[in-house]
C-alpha cells in the first residue's frame, strides 16, 4: 500500500508525537465500549445483593465516561492539529511538484487541470488522512471489542457477523458511484469558480459594472454549482437507498438474535444479565459492527485523494527533463533550429512547422508576425517550457533538450508580455530577477535604471489588496522589465513585447540601454518579439513567421529589398508617421 | 447560521429537523422497550416479546429514517454551500469597486477562502444532523430519567451543559482566531503560493527559477501563522479540562441514587439513560463543522452587509463629458493623482488621451467609467459608457458568451464583425459555443490578440445597445499591425456617431483624433489637434518625434 505508507511517513516527518497519539488513541477509547460490562455486573450486583459489585460496577461507569470524554476531546485537538499539519506538508508538495513541472502542460490541458482541480478540493481530506486512518484502527479496536463481548454473551451472536457482509460489498460500489460523481462534477466545479473568482475580481469589475453583467453572471454561477451538485446529489440518493436495503437486513437480524437470546432467557439457559447485555450490545453493534466498515469507505475516499496527489508525483517525475549536461558558460557559435516543428501534446494543429534558422553568437533575433503566427512558441521552445516534436534546437552544436533544464534557465532572461504583478516590495519585485541578489539593493537599482522604472522607493509594496500601491499597466511592465534585466551576464534574452504598454520616453530610453546591458563577451543572444517594427529594424536578423513557418529571413535591408510581407508591414507603420 | 440554512431552502430544512430530531428519539424509545422486554423477566413472557416487538419496531424506524436523512444531509449540504457563495457573489458583483479593493475586504475574502479550503463549505448539515440527533437522544434518556427522580435529568444536564459551554467558547475562540489569520498571514502565505503554482506566473517562475524560493516562502509563513492559531487554542483548552469535574460529579450523584433502588429492570433503564445523557453535552465531529460553519455565515454575512451599496447613480444626462476641478488620491494615500482635472469633451468628438506611464491617465479612465468617484470635483457624462480597458476579462464561457451574456445572436454576430473578429470562428471546433479556455475538454484558449478583439466586441456590443461614450484604454497592446490598422479604421468611423475616448502611447494611431490632451502630473498640461500640439513644441511634440524618428536611420545593436 504506496498510499498508506506516504500518508504515515507524512505525518510521522511532521510530528512524531501526534502521530504516536493518534496510533494508541483508539487503545484508549474501548474504555466507553465496556460500559456495557459494567452495566452488566451492576445489574447482577443489584440482583444477588452484592455491595462489592455495584460499588465496582458505578465507579466504573463514572470513570469510564469521565476518561472516554477526556480522551475523545483532546484526541480531537490532537487530531486537529495533526492535520493542519499534515495538509500543510502535502499542499506545501504539491505546490513545490506543480511549481517545478517543467512545462506548461498543466495549465493548458484539460484533463491535468481536472487532476488538479479535484486534488485541491479534496486537499481538506490528507490533512483529516491520519484521523480518518487512526479513525480506521478505532473503528475496527470497537468492532473487535464488540466481538469479543459479543461471544461472552453468546457465540450464536457471531452470527451478526455474516449479515454486516453485503455492507463490505455495497460500500465498494457506494464508493465507485462517488468517484464518478466527482469526475463528472470537475469541470462545472472549476468553471463556478473561476466565476467566483471573476465576481472578487477588481479588474473584472469594471466590465461587469459597464456592461451591467452582475444578474447574469449570478445566474451562471447559481447554474453551474447545480450542475456540478447534480451528479453528487444523484450518487448520494443511490448510496442512501443501498445503504437502506443493507441496513434493514442487518437490523432484522438484530432483531432476531436479541429475540434467541430473550428465549434463551425465558427458558432458563442463560441469566437476565446476558438479556441486557444482549440489548445494549446491539444498540453498539449497530455502530461498532457497520462502523469499521464506514470508516473504511471514508478512508478509501482518503486514499483516493492521496492517489490523485501521487499521479501528480508521478507526472512530476515523468516530466522532468532527462537532459544534464552542464550548460555552457558562453555561446561560442550560435543557437541553431533544426526542422524544428510544434504541436501541443494532444492536438492535432501544427503551431510551428520545419522551422529552421541560425542565431549567431552575440547576434539579435528580431521575430515578427501576426497573431498566432508561432512567435510565443518559440520562445517557449528556446526557454524548454515545451520541448519540439520534431527536429532539435542547438547550441553550439549540443542539442538543447540534452542540457540540464535548471541550469540552462539560469543562464536566461526574460520580459512578456503577460507579465507576472509581483505583489512584494518594489525591491523583491525586481530581485527576483536574479534571485542569488534579491537583497542587493545596488543590484536592484541598476536593474531598475535600465527598465526606466527607478520611480518608486525599493521598499515600496505593491499591490492595493495589502494596503500598498496599485499601480497601472504600464507601471507594472516598467518592473517586469527590470526584473528582465536583472541578470547581468545572460547568454540569451527574451523579450517578448515587451514595450506594449510603455510610454515613447521610457521605450526610447530602454531600447538605448538594451544595447548597454552588455559587453558582448559571452556572445549574448537577444530575442525580440515584437508588432512594433521601430524596434526590429535594427537587430541583425529578422525572421517572419507565418502560419507556423518561416516566410521572410533576413536582416532589415534585405528584406525590404525583397518587398514582401516584412516590407509592406513596415512601411505601412512608417507612413503612418509620416505626413 | 441558521438564517443562511433557512435561506438555502426553508421547507426541506424544517422538515429535516424535524426528521433528526425523530431519529434522535429512536434510541430513548428502544431503551423503554427493552425496560418492558427486561421487566417480563423471567416470569412473563409475554410482556417479553411485546418489548422485543418494541425493541424492534424502533430500531427498523431509526434504520429508514437514518438512510432518509443521510440524503437529504447531502443534498441541503449542497445548498448551503451555495447560499454562502451566492451571498458574496452577490454582494461582491454589485459593491462599489472602491469597497472591493479595501484591504478589510479583500482581507475577509481570503478568510472564507480559507475556510473554504478545509471542508468547501460543504457538511454543515451533516454535522448539524449528528447535533440534532444526538441532542435528542439527550432529551429521550432526561425523559426517561425523569421517571426516575425530577432532579436526575437536571444534575446530569447542568453537568452537561457546563462542559459544553466552555467547549462552544473555546472552538468559537479557534474559528475567530482562523478567520483573524485568514485574513492577514494566511492569505499572504497563500498568496505566495498562488504566484509559485498558478498561471499569471508561470513562465517568469520557470525562466527565473523561483520555486525553489518561493514554495519554501509559502511553507514558512504559513507555518507561522498556523503556530499563533495552536498557541491559541492550547491556552482555550485547560478551562474546559477543569470543567470535567463536574460532569463526573454529577454522574456519580445519579448513579448511586439508582443503585439504591433495587429492581435490575429500573437500574438498566436508568443508568443507560444517565450515560445516554452525554449526548447533551459536547457532540464529538459535529461541533467543530458547526462552529466554523458559524463563523463562515457570520463572515459571508457581514460583508454582504459591508458591500451593500446605497450610492447615487452618477450624472448621465449631460450634453457632453464635463470635469470641473477633479481631485482624486487612492484610498490611504496623500499624493493626489489627480490634481484639478477640467475637461470638457462635446457629443461625438474623438478624443485621444496621452502622458507618461503614471501620469494619471489610467485613473482618469477609471473615474470616467464610473469605477471611483473623485474626492473633489464633479463629472457629468452624456450617456452611458462602454470601454474596452486595458485588463480585459477572460471568461471561461463560450465566444457567444463571452461577447453577449445572453443578447441576441445577431447583435452578438454584428458585434464581433464590428470588431474585425470574425475570422476567429475558423479557428473554433465549435464556432460560436467553443468554451474560450484550454481547460475545457473542447475549448480553446485565444492568443492575447484575438481576446482582445472579444472584448471589442463586447464594448461595441454596448455601443450599439445605447452607449453614448466609448472609451479605449491602450486597445492595440497586443494587435499586430494589421489588426491594429483595421481597428483605428473602424475606431474612426464610430466618431461622429458617438464620442470616443482612446488612450495609447502609439501616437501614429493618436494624430489622427479630432483632440489630443496630454495629462502630466495630474493635470491637462496640453490640449490640441495633432498639427497644433506639434507647433507648440512641447511633450506631445518630443514623444511624437522621438517614435517616428526610429522609422529613420538609428541603430540598435549590441554586438
Amino acid at each position: 500500500m504506496r498510499e498508506i505508507r506516504v500518508l504515515v511517513a507524512t505525518a510521522w516527518r511532521v510530528d512524531r508525537r501526534l502521530t504516536l497519539a493518534m496510533i494508541a488513541e483508539p487503545l484508549g477509547n474501548t474504555l466507553v465500549l465496556m460500559s456495557g460490562l459494567w452495566l452488566a455486573m451492576l445489574t447482577d450486583g443489584v440482583l444477588q445483593h452484592d455491595q462489592r459489585q455495584v460499588v465496582i460496577g458505578i465507579a466504573a461507569l463514572v470513570l469510564g465516561a469521565g476518561l472516554g470524554w477526556q480522551l475523545d476531546l483532546s484526541a480531537s485537538q490532537w487530531r486537529m492539529v495533526l492535520g493542519e499539519k499534515v495538509a500543510h506538508a502535502f499542499d506545501t508538495e504539491i505546490a513545490r511538484l506543480c511549481a517545478e513541472l517543467p512545462t506548461l502542460d498543466h495549465f493548458e490541458r484539460s484533463e491535468y487541470q481536472d487532476q488538479l482541480e479535484l486534488l485541491r478540493q479534496r486537499q481538506g481530506q490528507l490533512g483529516n488522512s491520519m484521523s480518518a486512518l487512526a479513525v480506521t484502527v478505532k473503528a475496527t479496536c470497537a468492532g473487535l471489542t464488540v466481538l469479543i463481548l459479543l461471544v461472552v454473551a453468546h457465540p450464536a451472536m457471531l452470527a451478526l457477523v455474516l449479515l454486516a457482509l453485503p455492507a463490505l460489498l455495497i460500500t465498494k460500489t457506494q464508493q465507485r458511484w462517488r468517484a464518478t460523481a466527482e469526475d463528472r462534477s470537475a469541470l462545472p466545479g472549476r468553471t463556478a469558480r473561476h466565476l467566483r473568482t471573476v465576481a472578487q475580481d477588481r479588474d473584472a469589475a469594471v466590465e461587469i459594472r459597464l456592461f451591467g453583467l452582475a444578474d447574469n453572471l449570478e445566474r451562471r454561477i447559481d447554474a453551474l454549482w447545480r450542475s456540478q451538485r447534480e451528479p453528487i446529489d444523484r450518487a448520494e440518493r443511490k448510496v442512501a437507498l443501498a445503504s437502506l436495503a443493507q441496513q434493514l437486513l442487518y437490523v432484522t437480524g438484530v432483531i432476531a438474535a436479541v429475540g434467541f437470546v430473550l428465549d434463551q432467557a425465558i427458558q432458563g439457559r442463560s441469566a437476565p444479565g446476558d438479556v441486557v447485555l444482549a440489548i445494549y450490545l446491539s444498540q453498539q453493534v449497530q455502530t461498532a459492527v457497520l462502523w469499521p466498515i464506514q470508516a473504511v469507505t471514508g478512508f478509501g475516499r482518503t486514499l483516493h485523494t492521496v492517489r490523485r496527489y501521487l499521479w501528480l508525483v508521478d507526472h512530476a517525475s515523468a516530466a522532468t527533463p532527462t537532459g544534464h549536461l552542464p550548460a555552457p558558460e558562453r555561446i561560442v557559435e550560435g543557437i541553431r533550429l533544426e526542422n524544428v516543428s510544434f504541436r501541443y501534446p494532444g492536438t492535432e494543429k501544427w503551431v510551428l512547422r520545419n522551422v529552421s534558422l541560425t542565431i549567431p553568437a552575440g547576434g539579435a533575433l528580431a521575430v515578427v508576425g501576426e497573431n498566432g503566427a508561432g512567435k510565443t512558441t518559440l520562445v517557449k521552445l528556446l526557454t524548454r517550457m515545451y520541448e519540439p516534436t520534431e527536429g532539435r534546437i542547438t547550441v553550439d552544436g549540443i542539442d538543447l533538450a540534452d542540457l540540464d533544464a535548471e541550469q540552462w534557465r539560469e543562464r536566461l532572461a526574460a520580459a512578456f508580455q503577460d507579465f507576472a504583478r509581483f505583489e512584494l516590495t518594489v525591491r523583491h519585485a525586481v530581485g527576483v530577477g536574479d534571485l542569488p541578489r534579491l537583497d542587493d539593493p545596488a543590484h536592484v537599482q541598476a536593474a531598475l535604471e535600465r527598465a526606466g522604472a527607478d520611480v518608486l522607493p525599493q521598499e515600496a509594496r505593491l499591490g492595493a489588496s495589502w494596503g500598498g500601491r496599485d499601480l497601472s499597466t504600464g507601471q507594472w511592465q516598467r518592473l517586469a522589465l527590470a526584473r528582465g534585466l536583472a541578470r547581468t551576464t545572460p547568454l540569451v534574452r527574451f523579450f517578448d513585447e515587451p514595450t506594449a504598454s510603455l510610454d515613447a520616453f521610457t521605450e526610447d530610453a530602454l531600447f538605448g540601454s538594451m544595447a548597454r546591458a552588455t559587453d558582448g563577451a559571452n556572445g549574448m543572444i537577444t530575442i525580440l518579439v515584437t508588432h512594433r517594427f521601430s524596434t526590429v529594424r535594427s537587430a541583425d536578423l529578422i525572421v517572419v513567421l507565418a502560419d507556423g513557418g518561416v516566410a521572410e529571413l533576413g536582416s532589415h535591408h534585405d528584406l525590404l529589398a525583397r518587398n514582401g510581407r516584412y516590407a509592406r508591414l513596415y512601411r505601412s507603420q512608417a507612413d503612418a508617421f509620416a505626413g | 447560521m441558521t438564517a443562511l440554512l433557512w435561506r438555502a431552502g426553508r421547507w426541506r430544512f424544517a422538515v429535516f429537523c424535524v426528521l433528526a430530531a425523530l431519529q434522535g428519539l429512536a434510541p430513548a424509545a428502544a431503551i423503554a422497550a427493552s425496560g418492558v422486554l427486561v421487566s417480563g423477566l423471567p416470569a412473563d413472557p409475554a410482556q417479553a416479546t411485546v418489548g422485543l416487538a418494541l425493541f424492534g419496531a424502533s430500531l427498523l424506524t431509526g434504520t429508514v429514517l437514518a438512510a432518509v436523512l443521510d440524503h437529504e444531509a447531502a443534498v441541503l449540504d449542497g445548498r448551503f454551500a451555495r447560499t454562502i457563495h451566492e451571498t458574496v457573489a452577490h454582494a461582491t458583483l454589485r459593491t462599489d469597486v472602491e469597497r472591493l479593493v479595501d484591504p478589510r475586504t479583500t482581507g475577509e475574502l481570503g478568510a472564507l477562502a480559507e475556510f473554504e479550503r478545509v471542508d468547501g463549505f460543504v457538511g454543515t448539515v451533516t454535522a448539524l444532523r449528528e447535533l440534532l440527533r444526538q441532542r435528542a437522544t439527550g432529551v429521550g434518556a432526561a425523559v426517561v430519567l425523569a421517571t426516575f427522580a425530577w432532579w436526575a435529568p437536571l444534575v446530569m444536564f447542568l453537568g452537561w451543559r457546563g462542559l459544553s459551554f466552555g467547549v462552544r467558547k473555546w472552538l468559537d475562540h479557534g474559528m475567530n482566531l482562523g478567520a483573524q489569520q485568514g485574513e492577514k498571514a494566511l492569505r499572504r502565505a497563500r498568496y505566495l503560493r498562488g504566484l509559485a503554482v498558478d498561471s499569471p506566473a508561470a513562465k517568469e517562475i520557470r525562466v527565473f527559477g523561483l520555486a525553489r524560493w518561493l514554495v519554501p516562502l509559502y511553507r514558512d509563513s504559513y507555518l507561522a501563522a498556523l503556530e499563533v492559531l495552536w498557541e491559541g487554542r492550547r491556552l482555550g483548552m485547560r478551562t474546559v479540562l477543569a470543567a470535567t469535574g463536574g460532569v463526573l460529579l454529577a454522574h456519580l450523584i445519579v448513579l448511586t441514587a439508582i443503585a439504591r433502588t433495587t429492581t435490575p429492570a429500573e437500574i438498566v433503564v436508568y443508568a443507560q439513560a444517565v450515560l445516554s445523557t452525554s449526548a447533551l453535552g459536547y457532540v464529538f465531529g459535529a461541533e467543530i463543522p458547526l462552529a466554523r460553519a458559524r463563523k463562515v455565515a457570520e463572515l459571508a454575512l457581514t460583508l454582504a452587509d459591508r458591500l451593500a451599496t446605497t450610492r447615487t447613480p452618477a450624472n448621465r444626462t449631460a450634453n457632453a463629458i464635463e470635469l470641473r476641478n477633479v481631485h482624486f488620491a487612492y484610498p490611504g494615500r496623500d499624493d493626489e493623482v489627480l490634481a484639478g482635472v477640467e475637461l470638457t469633451v462635446p457629443k461625438g468628438q474623438s478624443l485621444a488621451i496621452v502622458g507618461e506611464n503614471g501620469a494619471g491617465k489610467s485613473t482618469l479612465v477609471n473615474l470616467l467609467c464610473g469605477i471611483y468617484r473623485p474626492q473633489q470635483g464633479e463629472i457629468a457624462m452624456p450617456g452611458e459608457v462602454s470601454a474596452i480597458v486595458q485588463r480585459f476579462t477572460r471568461f471561461e464561457l463560450s465566444l457567444r458568451d463571452n461577447i453577449g451574456f445572453g443578447a441576441d445572436d445577431e447583435a452578438v454576430h454584428k458585434a464581433l464583425e464590428r470588431a474585425g473578429g470574425l475570422s476567429l470562428l475558423d479557428d473554433l471546433p465549435h464556432g460560436w459555443d467553443t468554451m474560450l479556455s484550454s481547460s475545457h475538454p473542447n475549448g480553446r484558449d485565444l492568443s492575447g490578440g484575438q481576446w482582445q478583439k472579444v472584448a471589442l466586441a463586447r464594448a461595441l456590443l454596448a455601443v450599439e445597445t445605447g452607449a453614448e461614450v466609448l472609451i479605449m484604454d491602450e486597445p492595440s497592446a497586443n494587435l499586430d499591425v494589421l489588426a491594429e490598422e483595421e481597428l483605428f479604421a473602424r475606431f474612426s468611423n464610430l466618431a461622429g456617431e458617438i464620442t470616443t475616448i482612446l488612450v495609447s502611447h502609439r501616437l501614429a494611431s493618436v494624430r489622427h483624433a479630432d483632440r489630443i490632451v496630454v495629462i502630466a502630473d495630474g493635470r491637462i498640461a496640453e490640449d490640441g489637434t495633432h498639427a497644433e500640439l506639434m507647433a507648440a513644441n512641447g511633450r506631445y511634440a518630443a514623444m511624437y518625434s522621438l517614435q517616428a524618428e526610429r522609422f529613420a536611420e538609428k541603430e540598435w545593436s549590441h554586438a
